[in-house]
């Protein structure tokens, strides 16, 4: 593997929930990669694992978390296996997170100035002039006015405490950022403005991005590759344009028909009837498969292998050779829930 | 069926007793104008969706319909009776049909009342039928509210629900009191993808069994563009465009309009060059305090001309069924 391309490399992680009495497969089996000043968008419904695979790249995984399997390899070191010292003075520096709820990020009692500064006393810099230089450079990188430097949270909007942790995020030039669901909170016109900074952030900063929302329409806008998640699982995939003109699996296409179009208005909505599986139980064959309009019995009871369609293209569906044909009868086959305008 | 004529609502900011000594400014008053001027009106059957971004008004207008708050100026009327007019026994009658549903179905059902004692409630506080006689009831609503197999879900507790299933509680619960104006704030931005398209289904199906006017906000255009009858674009308090889906998505003519439509990302992957953007307008809404006397637009619009500074652009129609504020939009 080319350690400079590839800013992060996932394999075959396996993380597990131990409650009483019982056990949360939350993760199974994902791998994926991130390379250098590219995005990477891993879409999934509330309760996928989206969230748990964040948790276990940055290890802050909750004490009844085991990471079964697999391992994680940043910048080709895997932090699977180093010690938490190591972990720590990563942390930030070298991959940083930026969360859904800016608010619950930020200390409201502290001023975003100290906070700044403290990410950059955590790694052992000392707050001199030439920190807090670099912190108001950082806070205007990030489109914030300098006069506002040393305000409290609450005096800040959401876009703009946003684009605060955004800052934090950035500050120690990380080659990594995790952002999961940074935009779930805020209205379109704040998205598009903080989705543009990530971006333009990703490509000049060379910073490797990984998106994670619920939203397939955000990834079709700023990711190149994107994975599709479902009850723990990778479904699909790929490049941007392979999974979006070419999805080959139900969930995927299911996903994209469910969104309205502003281009379309006429277009008909789906909806995907059902609800996710309970992870705390077995499943056996498919976890989509009670879901899915074109299951066939072989989904009941054998787990799709992931297979790969084209270079850089994977699904795991047992129907991937007449995905063309699924494609075509997709707004049809959820037809008891078709939605017409 | 509700109409809505110049209404306004300002809120007093009130000054700290200290602040006040220091700039020796005891009898100004200031006030927040949530909503400026705005009219419009829903028919029964009809969806009339309310876009804009957080902190434009539409909440306080939502309020205001259902008489939760006191118009400062202007008035809503219900059936043609102004909702600030109405006695007391009116009043009561019209809370009855006018109810609303909440964007966050985790926190609007109470955690220890079964799904069945949930819809019974309004039934209960409206003192409707016995016992059996509601539990009738309520099994019809949530064979219209598509919670299927009832019997499963009746004795179900809120915790026990997923996203959607509360979410169509909450609907059950509103529509139990069969009422002809429902406001629907932000109803499934909660939710997870897979399951909005129904939810807008139901909201939209039930409007039309049950004549009802319903009001939908969001700031989601491509939401509002495909359940909506109208469209009104809030901006500042201020409604700038006003017109059919067709008129405001497709053919968009306030900036702000064009603005927020080209702000909403479309999950359709095509070309892009490598210094791909989506296109948005810049800054934030303006303070409500102090706010502009002009264009309240101005600020932020990329057309704008000496004309914006000094007047106030009125909403104006320019096709039939399609008004804009924007001076420099001539029908």
């Amino acid at each position: 593997m080319d350690k400079n391309r590839v800013v992060l490399k996932v394999d075959n992680l396996n993380v597990t929930y131990y409650l009483e009495g019982s056990s949360v497969n939350a993760v199974n089996g994902i791998s994926f990669e991130a390379p250098r000043g590219t995005c990477f968008g891993l879409v999934g419904e509330s309760g996928c694992g989206k969230t748990t695979v964040v948790r276990s790249i940055l290890r802050l995984l909750p004490s009844n978390a085991r990471l079964e399997k697999g391992t994680i390899l940043l910048k080709g070191e895997d932090i699977t296996k180093v010690k938490e010292q190591r972990m720590d003075s990563l942390r930030w520096a070298e991959m940083s997170l930026v969360t859904q709820s800016a608010m619950n990020a930020l200390n409201p009692v502290a001023r975003i100035s100290d906070q700044l500064i403290e990410v950059f006393k955590a790694h052992g810099h000392h707050s001199n002039e030439k920190v807090i230089e670099k912190c108001l450079a950082t806070f205007e990188m990030v489109g914030l006015n300098r006069n506002r430097f040393n305000d409290y949270p609450h005096q800040f909007s959401g876009g703009m405490r946003q684009r605060a942790v955004i800052a934090m995020a950035i500050a120690l030039n990380p080659s990594l950022i995790i952002a999961d669901e940074p935009t779930t909170a805020l209205d379109v016109i704040m998205q598009a403005q903080i989705l543009n900074l990530l971006s333009s952030l990703g490509r000049k900063q060379n910073i490797s991005i990984m998106l994670i929302t619920h939203n397939i329409a955000i990834v079709a806008e700023i990711c190149q590759t994107v994975g599709v998640m479902y009850a723990g699982r990778l479904m699909e995939y790929g490049a941007i344009e392979e999974v979006f003109n070419n999805p080959h699996h139900p969930y995927t296409m299911g996903l994209k028909e469910a969104f309205p179009s502003i281009k379309f208005l006429q277009k008909k909505l789906v909806s995907i009837p059902g609800s996710p599986p309970l992870l705390t139980e077995r499943i056996i064959g498919c976890p989509f498969a009670p879901r899915c309009p074109f299951a066939i019995e072989e989904c009941t009871y054998a787990l799709p292998k992931v297979t790969k369609i084209k270079e850089g293209h994977y699904v795991a569906c047992h129907r991937y050779e007449e995905a063309w044909k699924l494609r075509e009868n997709i707004v049809d086959a959820f037809s008891m829930n078709v939605w017409s305008y | 069926m509700i109409e809505v004529n110049n209404l306004s609502k300002s809120f007093p900011v009130k000054e700290s007793f200290f602040r006040a000594v220091i700039s020796l400014r005891f009898r100004r008053h200031r006030s927040i104008r949530a909503v400026n001027r705005i009219s419009f009106s829903i028919n029964r059957k009809e969806i009339f969706g309310l876009a804009g971004e957080s902190g434009c008004g539409k909440t306080t207008t939502a309020m205001l319909l259902l008489g939760l708050y006191k118009p400062t100026e202007g008035s809503v009327s219900y059936d043609g009776k102004e909702i600030g007019s109405l006695s007391k026994e009116e009043l009561v009658k019209f809370r009855r049909n006018a109810q609303l549903i909440f964007q966050d179905p985790y926190e609007s059902l109470n955690p220890r009342f079964s799904v069945r004692r949930a819809i019974e409630e309004p039934l209960i506080v409206n003192k409707i039928g016995d016992r059996s006689k509601r539990k009738e009831i309520v099994i019809e609503v949530m064979k219209r509210a598509k919670l299927m197999p009832v019997e499963a879900f009746l004795s179900k507790f809120p915790h026990e629900l997923s996203g959607g299933e509360r979410q169509r509680v909450c609907i059950a619960r509103a529509i139990v009191l069969e009422p002809t104006l429902l406001v629907a704030d932000e109803a499934v931005s909660m939710l997870d993808v897979s399951i909005r398209a129904g939810i807008l289904n139901l909201l939209k199906s039930l409007t039309n069994e049950l004549k009802m006017a319903t009001l939908y906000i969001s700031h989601d255009l491509s939401l509002l563009g495909s359940i909506c009858e109208k469209i009104g674009v809030m901006y500042a308090g201020e409604i700038v465009e006003l017109g059919s889906p067709e008129d405001i998505v497709m053919r968009p003519k306030h900036p702000y309009t064009q603005a927020l439509i080209e702000a909403v990302p479309v999950p359709e992957f095509y070309k892009r060059g490598k210094e791909h953007y989506i296109s948005i307008i810049r800054g934030e809404p303006p303070d409500l305090i102090n706010y502009p006397k002009a264009c309240s637009f101005r600020p932020r619009c990329k057309y704008s001309k000496k004309v914006c500074q000094m007047d106030k652009p009125r909403l104006e129609e320019i096709a039939k069924g399609h008004s804009v504020a924007c001076h420099l939009v001539r029908g």
